[in-house]
Order: C-alpha cells, then structure tokens, then sequence
C-alpha cells in the first residue's frame, strides 16, 4: 500500500482530527477521574469541553518583568509540534506530509519540544514555572538518547526513513515483536514529552503546577490542550513504527489506524491514573545506565537480523 | 445561564487554605467540593474559588489578600467557619461565579498590570486593601528581597568563567562577562532588585556555582501544605539552601477544639496529601475518601485494606519517596508506613527540625518532606530557643 | 523561482538572528535567536534535496541551544527580566578576526570559478554524499563515535571535582550537603 500525500486543502481537516482524538483522551481521563472520585463515568466525560469553555472564559494573567515573546512562543510551542507531528504520520494511505525522512522529523519535533517547555516556564519570571521549566529539561536529558536509539530500530528494519515503508515493512509481522526494548523506551518517550503521567513532575502538583504555575486563560488552554494532542501524535506515531499502522485483516486502513492509536492512548491515561510521578533526578541513573544500554543492545540485534535477512 | 457558561461551572477549581485548628472544616470542604464534580486548585492562577476555612489572623489574613489578587476572574470568595455552612457557602460561590454583571465589574476594578506584593518579613498591622491589583509575581506568598549589597562587589561567580581576555577593551565599562551598569544604581527590572549572591550562612554550594540566591516564602496559602505554615526558603537554583520556618497565628481565641491528628482519619489525610504531592491522583482521591469515611464515624470500608496494601506495594512511590527527610525513626516511606498500618508514635516537632530537614533539598522534595511530617500546626507550645527537640 | 524566494528569506532570517543575538537583552533571548538562525540554516539545508541533513541540523541545534541557554544562565547569572547587557568584549581582535575570515570566505565564494556539473545528481543524495565523504572508512567512524561520546563523558567526569548528587553516596540515599553521615 503506497502512501498518498494528500492536497494541501486537507491539512485542517487533518488537524480537527488530531484534536479530535485528543479530546476522547481527555474525555477518558476526565471519567476516570470522576470514578475514583465516587460519580459515574458520564459525569467526566464532558470535562475537555467543560475545561475549555472554563479557561477560555478565565482572564490571562501577566506577571511582573515576565518575558512575554518567549513566553508565548513556549506556551505556543505544544501544540505546534503536537500538529507539525502529526503531519508525517500515515493515516491509512493519506499523509499530510509524506517526507522521505518521517522517522527525523518526528525526532526533530519532538526536541522542539525542549525548548518549548523550557521557554514557557522562563518566560513568568517565578519560581514554580523555573523550576519545572528546569525538571522538564532534567528529564528531557534522560530520555531522549534512548529515543533516537529506539527509533533508528524500525528504522533500520525498514531499511528506510519514510513512514510509508516502515508500515509496509511490518507486513507479515510488527515490529512490537521483535523490538519490544524500542516499543517500551518509544511509549515511555510519548509519555515523557507530553509531561503526562509518571513523567508529569514539570507540571506536577508537587510544585504548584510547575510549569502552569502562573498561566491562566488561553495560555493554560494552550498548553493542557497541547499535551493531549502530543499524547495523540506520540501514540499514533508509536502505532506506525512499532504496531503495524494500518496493516490489519477486515478494516480499512484508516480505520486500524484510528483503533490502534485509540487502545493505545487509553492505555496511557489509565497509566496516568495508576502510577505515582517519578522525580527527575532519580530518572538519571537508570535512563543512563539501564534503558541506553539496553536499547543499544536492542538495535544491534535488530541490526544484525536485518544483515543476516538480507 | 448559557450552555458555555453551565459547562464552565462543572470544572471549577478551588483554592483550599486552612487555618490552623479548622481541619474538620477543610476536610468538610474538600469533600463538597469533590461530591460536585469540581476540583481543588493547584494554584491562584488555575482557581475560580478561593475558599478560607477559618479566621485567620492579620499576617495570615495579608497572605490571603495576596493570594486573592492573583486569582485571575472571574472569581469568588468563600469564608467558612462551620462545618455545616460548607455547603451552602459552596452554592454562594457557585452564585457568584454564574453572575456576569458582577463579575464584569470586579474585572473593571482591577487594574490589568502586574504588582509587586509585600515582603512576607513585613509586620502587618491591619490587612492589606489590594484588592486592585490583578496579578502579583513569584510565589503564592511574594518573596521578601535579598539586599543587593554594596555595587561594587563582584559577582563570585563570573570570575572563573573569564574566557580569556587578558587586556581589557578600555571602552567597556566593565570586566569581561559582568553584567552590571558599572554605575551605583542597582538595576531594578520591574522595581524587583536582582537577585544577588548569597550570604555566608547558608549552605555552600556543592557545584561550587554560586549561583543567585532567591528569598521564596513558602505558604500559607499553597495547596497540601501544613495550615498556616511559613517556610522562608533561599534557594540558590532549586535546591534549598537556608530555611526558617513559622506558623501564622489564627484569629486570637477563635480555633475550635479537636483536632484529626492521630484519628483514623487524621492517617487518611496525611496519606491523601502526600499521595497528592508524589503525583498519584487514584490514590490521593482514594485516600480521601477514605478520610471522610473515618471522619463520618463508624468502620473503615473494606478497600481501606486493599488500599493501604497498593500504596505499600507501589515500587515507584517507595523509589520516590525512599530516604526523603530522615529522622532518627525513619524516612518519608516509614512514616507513610506506619499512617497505613495505624502505628505511628505522636512525635512533636520543632520548627528548627523542620528548617533543618528541609535545608539542602530541592522544591519539590521539600514540599514531600514537610508533607511527610504531617506537622499539626494548630498544637503548638513554645519551646525555648536552643532547647534539645 | 520558488526556491529562490524561499533562500533569501532563510538567509535573512539566519544574518538577522544572528546580529539578534549580540542585541537583545537576556541571556535566554540571546540563545534562542541563535537557535532561529541555526534553524534557518538548517532549513536551507532542505533546499539543497539534503532533506536529512537538514532535519538532523535542526534537531541538533536546537538541543544544543536548550542545553547551552542552561549554561550560559547558570554562568552568568541573568534573570527573565530583560537588562541591557553587553555580550561582546575584546572588540578588537574580534572584529578583526571576523571581517578577514568574511572576507575571505565571500572573496572565494564569488571569485573562485566553480567547476561545471559533469553527469546528473544521483537519485540518492545523502547515500551518495555520505559515501563520497567517508567511503571506505566507515567503519573507523562508526568506531571512533563511541570512543568520542565516552571521552567527553569521561572527561566531564574527571574535571567535576564533586557533583551536585555526590553528597547523597553511590546509591543517592543520604542528604546531607555537609557529607555527614546521617541515618
């Protein structure tokens, strides 16, 4: 199955979608929440649009000697590289983008992300949103070697960097079987770069909010939305390179795509709901001294199984 | 009310501040707030309802004044007093909220710059009028200012870092990487001093960076945060490195009796709030569910075991919290340990032990250190200065 | 004609932050418009059918510039609040130094004749590119990668006399800054 890039006329379409899915996640977190809170499942469900009609009401706050163009740049940043994400991504046989170097591009967006977040916690000029900005970068540190080392895996199995042929490469079999070490190290990279769940310290209660210390209004809806719809982008891209993408029996393409990035995106809110936040620091001695050498050793047996194939 | 305008109400978030000895009050509060689908604040920026469980005294009264010039509107105000006016305070806020010509007008009072507050050091003889102000800076609580010491002292931390220009370009006014003007007036960005260099009586810096030291006041008003609790921090970076703490005073001759400390239900609590500081939202919820259970009288519900056996066998939490704040009977873990089985042993604390345990950490392991030592603020006797805890 | 517009705005864009830099008022300023030009060049990069390269360029840069934006603060000490500074110094030499080297280097591009294309690009760009610069020894590269990434890390090692975690002991169990042994 060949990948189309589809005019540019789709583009918006293809970002409704995105946050489309994004706001069923949001809408699982919400209901989840109020079950353990003790009310039925209904009665989250409408927490994304209840939240965004709540924040798009609230008043913007400015705080004193803030740098407001950084600050708006970081906050902004989210959900640009949640969208600029999505854009590589095969939905079936249609692609916003079909760049020849999709696996890099994810890769590249997704260090924009350092900035971003960085520069949305400098940009107040306060302490809590500093030093999430920081903790953000602590972590970034930590997973981002293993990252670019678990992407270079289907990568090297598809003997290609275009996200058309590492889904066509996963014909008979998905990479999830033989690449279990990237697939864990990709979706704990999801989670991370979303600030979602055990990696959620930047923003984290245990800080005032860290990085949403002192937004509110639009910027607040910025950044939450932002999250979700890197959380999105991150388990459809996870989908592509490790589950297969649209390879299944029965459904259209499309249709797997959408299935396989919703199951995934359920489990990582139902995983944000059951684990406690990691501390940043003490991310450092395993990410460097457990999860790196083991996706090493995980692409160099995938490496060497492509050279005995070939 | 427009559809908009009901959805928005489903998601109000409030601010929680307790005064010491009104407990049973904020537990009451919480629980309301959450049997109604909204949620508590992680901050004045994200709070709709700034809710005051309590009278609290001048100074803590000046701290709540603050905290409410940060809540962006629209925005409503709740006193409680009583356990059995929760829920009708709560309806009042929800009243306030859904009033747009009020809340039109309190926008319209409020001026659209940022402020300064006051030092958090700084007597307080009656409370403080501004409510005019729309957005403060820093913290919660405004951070009382390093002095910026005499101008012509060098920043210690630059000399090392001279990347080799040995003559000195006679139109510079100043040495290679300085940043000052070189002049006597110190800059003052926003009318906040610069932070500065630290003094001699706080930690050295381990990196040996000597990076700018930063007053933050942390409390009253913060969220799972002992009630009442003033910790002055000076961090350099984020790692704390001087602290003195106090407890703000309520109204005088007006805390009511009993306490939750040593209850079941004080356990709960203490579980609930350090859960909620380590990120684990089910459980935090659960535990406080389980607090008002306790509080409602009668046995714990049969989850209070599984519970308690989950949040023992979490492996990221003990990892998380593993030697955090250790004392002579154990750390953070041991104590959440012994609120699980109902074993803890009532310690007394001195605030010196507080400032001590919590020097040398970063924020957010000061925020599980002092959650972890469950501190009663409103059960205090003085205690000489120098005395052995 | 498209392409054409599309490099002399990149180009602009990348002479324009660089001059940013020396310009605005904050440390974190500085380094972000240094990141905007890197950017630019990177995107350039594109231009040239180098599609990888010039990815992976925007990638790197930008994660050097968040860690160096780091650097540079925990340096020198600035805060958000924009200060006039001076980021330049030993403007002699410096000026100098930079007229020749541009002088030079435009004096070779404008006046050197390039050689004219023999044959058609080859279909790969970056395979071929890639192998016309480290052909046969690509597996010394490969090697001396690794070598290199454990000397840096080595060498920052051996030159930190102590960590910020060193207090805390090989398991980060303890935390006292003094290195007293507590519990």
């Amino acid at each position: 199955m060949t990948v189309v890039q589809v005019p540019p006329g789709w583009v918006p379409v293809a970002g409704l979608l995105l946050l489309g899915v994004a706001t069923a996640a949001a809408s699982l977190d919400g209901a989840l929440a109020a079950r353990s809170a003790g009310r039925t499942l209904g009665g989250g469900l409408l927490t994304p649009l209840a939240e965004t009609a709540r924040l798009l009401n609230q008043r913007r706050r400015a705080t004193l000697a803030a740098d407001t163009p950084l600050r708006r740049l970081g906050i902004a940043g989210l959900l640009t590289a949640a969208l600029l994400m999505a854009a590589v991504i095969p939905f079936g046989r249609w692609t916003v983008a079909d760049l020849a170097v999709g696996v890099v591009w994810f890769n590249a967006v997704d260090v924009l992300l350092w900035a971003a977040v960085w520069l949305a916690g400098w940009g107040p000029n306060s302490v809590h949103p500093l030093v999430g900005g920081y903790r953000f970068l602590a972590q970034a540190l930590c997973y981002e070697l293993p990252l670019m080392f678990a992407l270079t895996a289907p990568a090297v199995a598809a003997g290609s960097l275009r996200l058309g042929d590492v889904v066509a490469a996963q014909q008979g079999l998905w990479f999830v079987v033989w690449m279990p070490v990237a697939f864990a190290v990709c979706c704990a990279a999801v989670l991370a770069f979303s600030v979602w769940g055990p990696f959620a310290a930047p923003l984290g209660s245990g800080s005032a909010g860290g990085v949403l210390a002192e937004a509110a209004g639009v910027d607040r809806w910025l950044v939450q939305a932002g999250r979700y719809a890197l959380l999105t982008a991150g388990a459809a891209f996870t989908v592509t390179a490790f589950l297969g993408g649209g390879q299944g029996p029965l459904l259209p393409a499309w249709l797997w795509v959408l299935v396989k990035t919703a199951v995934l995106l359920a489990a990582f809110v139902v995983l944000r709901r059951r684990l406690p936040v990691v501390r940043p620091e003490r991310l450092a001695v395993p990410a460097w001294l457990v999860v790196l050498p083991l996706t090493l050793l995980q692409l160099l047996v995938v490496s060497v199984v492509v050279v005995v194939r070939a | 009310m427009g559809v908009t305008a009901r959805l928005a109400a489903r998601r109000t978030a409030v601010l929680v501040t307790e005064v010491p000895g009104w407990a049973a009050v904020r537990c009451a509060l919480e629980r309301e707030v959450r049997a109604r689908g909204w949620r508590p604040a992680d901050s004045p920026a994200d709070a709709d309802v700034l809710a005051v469980c309590g009278r609290p005294g001048p100074r803590f009264a000046a701290a709540v004044g603050l905290a409410w010039a940060q809540l962006p509107g629209p925005r409503a105000r709740v006193d409680v007093h009583e356990v059995a006016t929760v829920a009708a305070a709560l309806d009042g806020a929800a009243a306030e909220l859904a009033d747009a010509p009020a809340q039109r007008r309190d926008a319209q009072s409020r001026t659209g710059e940022p402020s300064t507050g006051v030092l958090a050091t700084d007597p307080v003889e009656e409370p403080a009028p501004d409510d005019d102000r729309s957005a403060g800076q820093r913290d919660e609580e405004p951070p009382a200012f390093d002095d910026p010491g005499p101008p012509d002292d060098p920043d210690p931390g630059t000399d090392s870092d001279d990347t080799g220009s040995d003559d000195p370009d006679p139109d510079s006014d100043s040495d290679d990487m300085d940043m000052d003007m070189g002049g006597t007036d110190m800059p003052m960005p926003g009318g906040i001093p610069l932070a500065g260099a630290g003094d001699d009586d706080q930690l050295a810096d381990p990196d040996a960076l000597d990076l700018d030291v930063l007053h933050v006041p942390l409390g009253p008003v913060l969220p799972h945060w002992p009630a009442g609790l003033l910790l002055h921090t000076t961090l350099q970076g984020d790692l704390v490195v001087a602290a003195r703490a106090e407890v703000l005073e309520p109204a005088d001759g007006s805390a009511p009796p009993g306490s939750l400390h040593g209850t079941p239900a004080g356990r709960w609590d203490a579980v609930a709030t350090l859960l909620a500081l380590a990120g684990w939202a089910d459980g935090a919820t659960a535990a406080a569910r389980l607090r008002d259970a306790a509080i409602e009288g009668g046995a714990l519900p049969g989850d209070a075991e599984r519970w308690a056996g989950r949040i023992r066998r979490s492996r990221l939490l003990r990892w998380s919290l593993r030697g955090l704040g250790p004392l002579p009977e154990g750390d953070a873990l041991d104590r959440l340990g012994h609120w699980l089985a109902g074993t803890e042993r009532p310690r007394s604390t001195t605030l010196d032990e507080v400032a001590e345990l919590v020097t040398g950490l970063d924020l957010a392991a000061v925020r599980l250190v002092v959650a972890s030592l469950d501190l009663d603020t409103a059960d205090r006797t003085a205690v000489p200065a120098g005395a052995a805890p | 004609m498209l392409s054409g517009i599309v490099f002399w705005v990149l180009a602009v864009v990348a002479v324009a932050a660089g001059v940013a830099v020396f310009r605005v008022d904050s440390m974190a300023r500085a380094t972000y418009a240094l990141a905007a030009s890197f950017i630019a060049v990177g995107l350039t990069l594109l231009l040239l059918d180098l599609q990888y390269l010039g990815i992976v360029t925007v990638l790197m840069m930008v994660m050097e510039m968040a860690v160096m934006g780091i650097y540079m603060i925990m340096f020198m000490g600035m805060n958000p609040a924009l200060m006039p500074m001076s980021m330049v110094h030993g403007k002699r030499a410096a000026l100098t130094v930079s007229i020749g080297t541009f002088a030079v280097l435009a004096a070779g591009a404008l006046l050197v004749p390039w050689p004219t294309r023999r044959g058609a690009p080859a279909p790969d760009l970056v395979r071929s590119l890639g192998e016309a610069v480290m052909g046969s020894k690509m597996l010394v590269m490969m090697t001396v990668s690794p070598v290199l990434f454990a000397t840096i890390v080595a060498a920052l090692v051996l030159a930190l006399p102590r960590g910020r975690y060193d207090r805390l002991g090989d398991d980060l169990r303890g935390n006292d800054l003094d290195g007293r042994a507590r519990r």
